[in-house]
């Protein structure tokens, strides 16, 4: 991947892509696949594939013991280290510094996220899983927010079309809560976990113990993985970037393939402070840029725009484009701009000793561990009074170190170059309704260093929330106790909205241009030319991790806009 | 393994679930603070006297046989730093309660004047009582063993000679018998 120097000159494209990352990057793909000349803005820096400077440490070779100093966070980090688990040594490189970006919060919001070529396709958690009609229905029936304007009809031969090129590794199951795609060979349960799956089903037959469906090529095929992909190693490295292309990101897949086309034009360090509107056409022409290096203020102009600037990115654009036309922000006639701001939560699960298979070990550390779909609410058998929609569990088996409580001196040492028990831990992960008062917003008397207003938080976890998570603390335990597992702990330490790193919904898609921004085709009712792919688009935000659906969706909206572009109408 | 053992081995589990990288950090390994000589050593966390008793401990714990001691690869050292530099106000304030507890019990036993022999029969003493008075001694002295031997098996010197280090595993493979990677433990 090469800095294009014609981006810099040459300021009109047939196309625009705002952000690099899982969505931005595929969307600038399929329209460069299609022969359209592409600029693709990226505010952070460029990152190419290979560039990832802890990717062959060990942990003896980072500071600290991966750990960054409380001096550090202090400075730099305070909001982005609240989660406790992802800042580390081996991806501070990848995390913006609270003091460089800040943001505000009426009610904590974790926003995390790092500046830079790819965006968080690096540090994604790779887990890929169709969404369902119990999904795409739920609004609907059940009157909550808006109707979703598209199916699983709609969208599944577009997971058929995005699944083989991002390689998923997994097991197909045939369950209508998440229904099968096209996959690799899974990183198979362990010993344990196979075991855990049976003991749990003889108890709770639909409560189904899966291999975690993950974009890593357990099987790599250089005719259908293109781009710099290769084999996984099971390394479990994969956060701080694979020089082994062994999962996908933008660098690793999507870029490449897009430059190859020669219809690519990648333009780092380019802050997009607004759309350009003609309200003589109703349409877009193109976009306000300011390099982040020298402060240079540039227009580049386009037939069509895709916004892929991440959900609370492309939102605080959006809401910063105002016009006469648009006082509130492009496309924000229905006032629903910035509002509905979803996540999942998590936070809450159960861990235990796993009894057993002291002879046998595994070889290789598996990207993934196991997941449990949802399987409450999802018919009228596991229907539940208290609460709406459902959960689903991350979790895996593995073994610990070897330290027997009695043991101390030369008998201590016997015991610990040897494997120790299994060890379960499983973390609940669940939906979030979209609440109209949950939303983010822009402090216009507040700027950042490039004169960009401040984004705002104001959004909570709610009462249905609440009870899920109770439920899903209780049916862990149970899996645990089902399957015989010893000191059995439970926790439920509520998250702050943000804290999965899923935040979605805030320029929903929905049937009526007066509730939601977007249409089925995540065109914007408003401007025609203008088109939103990533995770603002979501009118639910269902269980699953949503990365694979902002794919599909996006490869099906460029499908769209090239017709629309053959017909005249874009 | 009875319920107790049970408890114990996972006492250092607790809480961190699924998260590879939790997982990995908290069992990571850790330079020795890039000091070589001991006496350039000034403990970040430690008062001088606790330090001293601490570089005692790790080796009481840990002491040298085939392999080298715990001192010997600045675990002392680790943990002094990694408390002082890395843990958060509240890790380190309900660390240091338990440390000055199970501490002054030690000193109370003349620890610090005892032989190896009498140190390790003190430390013992702990593991098998029964006294409900000695419970926070015995919780305190538990999670600093954990940490002994977590810093321990995350060094360069163990992982790579006296565990199974191997960087790029290549395909994974569910289900192996133990014995064919010698019952011994994956370094990373």
């Amino acid at each position: 991947m090469n800095f294009s120097i014609k981006g810099k000159n040459e300021k009109s494209y047939d196309a625009i892509v705002i952000g690099s990352g899982i969505s931005g990057g595929y969307a600038a793909m399929e329209l460069c696949k299609k022969g359209y000349k592409t600029l693709i803005l990226e505010r952070g820096r460029n990152v190419e594939h290979g560039q990832y400077p802890t990717a062959n440490l060990d942990n003896w070779d980072l500071p600290n013991q991966n750990r960054v100093p409380q001096e550090e966070v202090k400075k730099h980090y305070e909001k982005q280290d609240r989660l406790n688990w992802w800042l580390r040594e081996d991806n501070k490189h990848w995390v913006n510094k609270d003091d460089e970006y800040p943001y505000e919060e009426i009610k904590r919001f974790d926003w995390i996220r790092g500046h830079h070529v790819g965006g968080r396709s690096i540090m994604w958690g790779k887990h890929c899983y169709r969404w369902s009609d119990i999904d795409f229905e739920a609004n609907g029936k059940e009157g909550v927010g808006v109707d979703w304007p598209i199916r699983y009809k709609d969208i599944e031969p577009w997971y058929n079309y995005v699944e083989p090129f991002v390689g998923i590794a997994g097991q197909a199951e045939g369950l209508k809560q998440v229904p099968d795609g096209i996959f690799l060979p899974p990183f198979e349960l362990n010993c344990a976990e196979q075991d855990f799956r049976e003991k749990v089903a003889e108890v709770y037959p639909d409560r189904i113990i899966t291999p975690g469906r993950v974009a890593n090529l357990s099987e790599y095929n250089p005719k259908v993985h293109l781009g710099k992909r290769g084999q996984c190693q099971t390394r479990n490295r994969c956060w701080r970037g694979c020089p082994y292309g062994g999962y996908f990101s933008s660098q690793s897949a999507t870029l490449p393939v897009a430059f190859e086309t020669g219809n690519l034009s990648l333009r780092p360090d380019s802050i997009v402070s607004e759309i350009i509107y003609d309200s003589s056409t109703n349409k877009a022409t193109g976009v306000r840029v300011k390099d982040a290096n020298t402060g240079e203020e540039i227009e580049y102009f386009a037939r069509i725009i895709f916004c892929n600037a991440s959900t609370v990115g492309t939102t605080a654009l959006l809401l910063n484009s105002r016009s006469e036309s648009f006082p509130d922000g492009l496309g924000n006639s229905s006032g629903e701009l910035g509002h509905n701001i979803m996540d999942h939560h998590y936070g809450m699960g159960a861990s235990g000793v796993y009894p057993g298979f002291e002879d046998q070990y595994y070889k290789g550390r598996k990207p993934v561990g196991f997941y449990i779909p949802r399987f409450t609410n999802i018919d009228e058998a596991s229907s539940r009074d208290d609460y709406r929609r459902g959960f689903g569990y991350q979790g895996g088996i593995n073994r610990i170190q070897n330290v027997p409580s009695d043991a101390i001196g030369k008998d201590l040492k016997e015991n610990i170059f040897k494997p120790g028990p299994y060890h379960l831990g499983m973390t609940c992960f669940g939906e979030m309704l979209p609440y109209h008062e949950n939303k983010m917003f822009l402090d216009f008397d507040k700027k950042d260093k490039n004169g960009m207003p401040l984004i705002t938080f104001d959004a909570e976890l709610k009462e249905n929330e609440l009870k899920l998570r109770k439920h899903g603390v209780e049916c862990a335990v149970e899996m645990l106790e089902a399957a015989g597992c010893t000191d059995i702990q439970s926790y439920n330490s509520l998250t702050a909205p943000g804290a999965c790193i899923h935040e979605m919904g805030t320029a929903r898609m929905g049937k009526d241009s007066k509730t939601s921004v977007l249409n089925k085709w995540n065109q914007m009712h408003d401007v025609s030319n203008v088109f939103v792919t990533d995770g603002a688009c979501m009118t639910s935000s269902g269980t699953q991790n949503p990365s694979i659906t902002y794919m599909a969706l996006t490869a099906r909206a460029v499908d769209y806009a090239d017709r629309e572009v053959k017909k005249g109408n874009l | 393994m009875n319920r107790r053992d049970a408890i114990k081995y996972t006492s250092l589990m607790t809480g961190t679930a699924v998260f590879p990288t939790v997982l990995s950090s908290l069992f990571a390994s850790c330079n020795s603070n890039g000091v070589k000589n001991e006496l350039d050593y000034h403990p970040e966390f430690f008062e001088l006297e606790d330090f001293k008793m601490v570089t005692s401990l790790v080796d009481i714990i840990l002491p040298k046989t085939d392999s080298p001691s715990a001192s010997e690869l600045g675990v002392h050292r680790i943990i002094d730093h990694m408390v002082g530099a890395t843990y958060r106000p509240d890790e380190r304030e309900s660390f240091e309660t338990r440390f000055n507890l199970f501490a002054k019990y030690l000193k109370t036993k003349g620890f610090k004047e005892g032989s190896d022999e009498e140190k390790l029969d003190i430390l013992i003493g702990i593991i098998n009582s029964n006294d409900p008075a000695l419970n926070e001694v015995k919780s305190g002295f538990q999670e600093f063993r954990q940490l002994t031997v977590a810093f321990y098996l995350s060094t360069e010197e163990i992982a790579e000679n006296f565990l199974n280090y191997l960087p790029v595993p290549g395909p994974y493979q569910a289900c192996i018998n133990v014995e064919e990677v010698g019952n011994k433990a994956w370094a990373i």
